[in-house]
């Protein structure tokens, strides 16, 4: 295979974003689940989600339509419109500037049961939004700096001044030229529509970005620039990025950690790198297998055989027994929950610290009655 | 001026039938429009100048790959008969599209069939999903009672690994993308066409769903015999399918040949470009450095005197931006559109 | 038919609408078995079968009018016209604007310019000036003749959303696949754009038909309704001609605008119940 790498300036690696240790938690979601009421039923898009994101990562939020993972992180926004609702969980968040909010302590924020009132000085200064779609969500008839500078000016107690300065910092750190703040945005390409995007929502420091499937209409040139845009941002101003996509090769290229999302529920989170090279769960098994691999010599894959399951009438015990080559009796009785790996499950020493795996494989009366 | 009749060779030879005429050819297609709106003028040609020969004996894949912008799509409504070139000619089985008699045009009908990108709005919603199904009995003649048409129809939803009973009756709102596109499949299955064209089919639906119908698509071709254009922009898949590839860049060929060769050797800096855009997918070799996106907007006019893709070149230089490259052979089957591999320009 | 049956399920607003109009029309159809009992068999239009503003009994539930008609046989049959009218004007102009906006929107090209460009004037001539001058100048003012003449500025709006959507459905990948499935244009025509179109038609009924029942009761306040029966307009107009305000006759006042509001309100409850389910079920329930 070529040389995969074009110009000379390097910029920190994989490697090297390690020493900036995720540290404490930032936000911690526990039991999430978000229902829809539909003429047909309860449907469960969310049914039962534990998950931690630390600061100054980036995690991706892995699974395939369906599987809840956009549900959640809109459930975290708070933008769950009805017939969804949000019936039980929390999502403690700690922000780290609090100065303009009111009557916080050092304590966490619920982002579930908070009064939207509380919401609105949140968003976009501690918690920033990439839709899907985001880049047609510009306004057309704006320029691309009015845009933006209204929206600081809107937010933060800054001039019109400090404003236009910002915004011209932040387009010059996605790559973009300050002649781009004059247009509309109808004279962009996409790839430049969506780096606006991800400048104007990272404008002031925000600690948490959510995205979700930035890339998915774009090409892979202006994917790549995109993803390693991404990349720079976290590291320049340290924030953690849930990056949300059923495309794993992109999570391999940019997520530190990963949770793999199936029928509502987290079934594995671990590193990257432990989930690629060692994956333990079954579907996240099938998953990687299902990558089509440009490196390696062709072979034919099977994928994972059966239809996905429907949100009204998701399988009993673990969700994914009815498509598992492993299922035995009690995957079609009792729900696995998420637990930690024990070290004898990987082997070849390899950490555990963080993994954690919904299976009944990983667990000790498997051992004992499988194994 | 390119020659016209190199082009054509080289495409004959390249993805050329063994002994027959190809099915589906496309000779020297060009597609213009006129683009008005504040500031842009004159003529953007879509595709300009694209040959490529399709045979069915033995049955072949071709993967097409390009961008957004590249003509891959108007490319494909052409050889689907959508839509008329605004030069050159497509043929089916050797005759010109424009002249084909209402029987010949039916069997074309019959023989090229697409595959669309959109999941959703190739079913009208206001049938049940079985309808494209029973459309296509009964069009084709492929049943001749009520009850052949109903055993037919579960075979073929079976034939793509989808329960009859848990498809028919519903209505398209109510599957998801993966099945939707299933049952796409499982209406060629029915009319068995000598060619396929699909156009971006996999994009829309999620990964492991994508590799089932990408295996369908490999064991048409092995056991039914049914050749495949298969458009995309992702290499990833195409190297999946194997076969031949083709890559377009602004509406003309970049570079084309044997996939595994052109994928491994990639000899136009477009294509090496695009390689390096596709993502390992190994969490411990990824990019180190950032890539050179010269993002300039695509040539706005239909200019016949330099090479598309000289503004986003790395390796541009003297005769790039001076005459439109021709198709330089690099290999045996390996073809490129660029003046590093033109022998007149080679450093002695 | 699914999407009515699923309209209904869905929206409240939809169902109120659907309840209050067939109210109506059935009060409407029941209305002369009520009224004949009281007037016997002249035209309850004709003034001066009664005594002038008898108070109300038995045989006169509600007294009688200025012009010595029965007040109820009134009321029943101005709704019983103003709804004919209604119904038949905006038939016949969604059935007009269909046509238009079917083969403006298919075909494109000279016809749609040359067809778009002549609904666009009728809407922008200013419909009401036209409207008397017309009833003005016609001798014969029946009902069907009004209907007619209130329907032919009510098809340019049914015209106009019919073409948009045509034009829109034509570019659809289904129309493509069932071109390359060997479907000839007819048959795409009648199978694949017209079911779609549906829901479209009816909104445009329900509008017109609105827009025909108030172009109605414009030119009858002013006293150029229909000659041969009572409609809804006709009776504001006689309340302001006795002066009943001045004179306490409330009901007479209130009730036709009364009923008017009624039957404008079902039909545009209707139409935004049809038009919420439509938006609805373009989303996928699992909430991608």
């Amino acid at each position: 295979m070529n040389d995969r790498n074009t110009s000379p300036t390097p910029i920190p690696t994989a490697a090297t974003a390690k020493a900036i240790r995720p540290t404490d938690d930032l936000l911690r979601i526990t039991d999430a689940r978000i229902w829809y009421k539909t003429i047909a039923g309860e449907a469960k898009v969310v049914d039962g989600v534990d998950v931690t994101f630390y600061r100054n990562e980036v995690f991706g939020l892995a699974g395939e339509s369906g599987c809840g993972k956009s549900t959640l992180v809109e459930g975290v926004l708070r933008l769950i419109k009805a017939p969804g609702y949000i019936r039980s969980g929390q999502a403690m968040f700690y922000p780290k500037d609090r100065a303009h909010l009111n009557g916080s302590t050092d304590g966490g924020i619920d982002l579930f049961s908070i009064p939207f009132a509380q919401l609105r000085p949140l968003r976009w200064r501690n918690i920033a939004y990439i839709p899907q779609g985001a880049m047609n969500s510009l306004n057309p008839v704006m320029r691309i700096e009015d845009q933006i500078t209204d929206a600081i000016v809107e937010h933060t107690k800054a001039t019109k001044n400090e404003a236009r300065d910002k915004m011209y910092e932040r387009l010059t750190m996605v790559g973009l030229p300050p002649s781009v703040a004059r247009m509309f945005p109808h004279q962009l390409s996409g790839g430049m529509k969506q780096r606006v995007t991800i400048a104007a929502s990272v404008t002031l420091n925000p600690d948490l970005l959510v995205a979700d499937e930035p890339t998915t209409a774009l090409d892979v040139n202006v994917q790549r620039a995109i993803l390693q845009e991404l990349k720079d941002i976290r590291e320049k101003l340290g924030l953690t990025v849930v990056y949300v996509s059923h495309d794993m090769a992109v999570h391999a290229e940019l997520a530190d950690r990963m949770g793999i999302m199936y029928a509502g529920a987290m079934m594995e989170i671990g590193t990257t790198t432990q989930i690629f090279k060692n994956p333990l769960h079954p579907y996240t098994q099938g998953l990687i297998r299902s990558i089509p691999d440009i490196s390696k010599p062709r072979v034919r894959v099977e994928g994972i055989p059966g239809l996905a399951p429907s949100p009204l009438r998701w399988p009993t015990g673990c969700r994914f027994h009815p498509r598992c080559p492993f299922a035995k009796e009690i995957c079609r009785a009792v729900e696995p929950k998420l637990m930690p790996v024990q070290p004898h499950h990987v082997g070849n020493g390899q950490s555990t610290q963080g993994r954690q795996v919904a299976c009944h494989i990983y667990t000790e009366q498997w051992d004992q009655q499988h194994a | 001026m390119l020659d016209t009749t190199v082009t054509q060779s080289i495409a004959a030879a390249n993805f050329g039938p063994v002994d027959d005429v190809p099915i589906l050819e496309a000779r020297n297609v060009t597609k213009e429009f006129t683009s008005g709106g504040a500031g842009r003028r004159g003529r953007i040609a879509a595709v300009d100048q694209v040959s490529l020969a399709l045979s069915n004996n033995p049955p072949q894949i071709i993967s097409l790959v390009g961008e957004s912008g590249s003509g891959k799509t108007t490319f494909s409504r052409m050889l689907l008969g959508l839509t008329p070139p605004s030069s050159g000619e497509i043929l089916f089985r050797g005759k010109s599209l424009a002249t084909l008699t209402k029987p010949e045009w039916n069997d074309y009908r019959r023989q090229v069939q697409p595959v669309f990108q959109d999941p959703y709005g190739i079913y009208n919603p206001f049938y049940r999903i079985e309808r494209v199904l029973e459309l296509a009995i009964r069009n084709f003649k492929l049943a001749s009672s009520r009850k052949e048409t109903y055993d037919l129809m579960h075979e073929a939803l079976e034939a793509v690994d989808l329960r009859p009973n848990d498809i028919i009756g519903r209505y398209p709102h109510q599957l998801s993308g993966g099945e939707r596109q299933r049952v796409m499949l499982a209406r060629l299955y029915l009319l068995k066409p000598r060619v396929i064209i699909a156009d971006e089919p996999v994009s829309m639906i999620d990964a492991a769903v994508r590799t089932l119908f990408l295996n369908i698509l490999i064991d048409f071709k092995d056991k039914y015999g049914i050749s495949c254009l298969f458009i995309t922009h992702n290499l990833a898949t195409a190297h999946y399918l194997g076969g031949k590839l083709m890559v377009l860049c602004f509406g003309r060929v970049a570079e084309s040949g044997d996939l595994d060769a052109v994928i491994h050797t990639p000899s136009h800096p477009y294509t090496q470009q695009l390689l390096q855009s596709v993502p390992t997918i190994d969490p411990e070799n990824r990019w180190t450095d950032k890539m050179d996106l010269r993002t300039v907007e695509r040539p706005l006019t239909h200019e016949a005197n330099k090479c598309v893709f000289v503004e986003r070149c790395p390796l541009a230089f003297a005769p790039c931006s001076q005459q439109r490259p021709g198709d330089y052979r690099v290999r045996d089957d390996q073809v490129a559109a660029c003046f590093l591999h033109d022998p007149a320009h080679m450093p002695k | 038919m699914q999407f009515l049956i699923n309209s209904w399920k869905n929206s409240g607003k939809f169902k109120f609408g659907v309840i209050v109009l067939v109210v109506l029309v059935l009060i409407a159809v029941c209305a002369p078995l009520i009224y004949r009992p009281i007037i016997g068999d002249v035209s309850p239009a004709r003034p001066g079968v009664f005594q002038r503003w008898l108070p109300a009994s038995p045989q006169h539930p509600l007294g009688t009018d200025g012009h010595g008609r029965d007040t109820l046989t009134d009321f029943l049959a101005g709704l019983q016209t103003t709804l004919f009218i209604g119904f038949f004007a905006g038939f016949l102009a969604t059935t007009v604007g269909v046509i238009v906006g079917f083969i403006s929107g298919y075909k494109g090209g000279a016809i749609d310019t040359a067809l778009i460009t002549f609904t666009n004037i009728l809407l922008i001539i200013p419909a009401y000036p036209i409207l008397v001058g017309l009833t003005l100048v016609l001798p014969n003012k029946s009902m069907v003749t009004v209907a007619l003449i209130v329907a032919l500025f009510s098809w340019p709006f049914a015209a106009r959303t019919i073409r948009a959507q045509v034009m829109s459905m034509k570019e659809q990948p289904y129309v493509e696949l069932a071109k390359v499935t060997g479907q000839g244009d007819l048959a795409i025509i009648f199978t694949e754009i017209m079911p779609n179109l549906l829901p479209y038609v009816l909104m445009s009924f329900a509008f017109s038909t609105v827009g025909a029942m108030v172009a109605e009761v414009g030119i009858a306040v002013i006293g150029l309704g229909p000659s041969d029966a009572i409609s809804l307009g006709m009776l504001i107009n006689f309340a302001g001609s006795w002066g009943a305000f001045t004179r306490g006759l409330y009901l007479m006042l209130l009730l036709p605008p009364a009923i008017l509001i009624l039957i404008f309100l079902s039909l545009t409850l209707i139409n935004r119940g049809m038009e919420e389910y439509l938006n609805p079920r373009l989303q996928n329930v699992t909430g991608q």
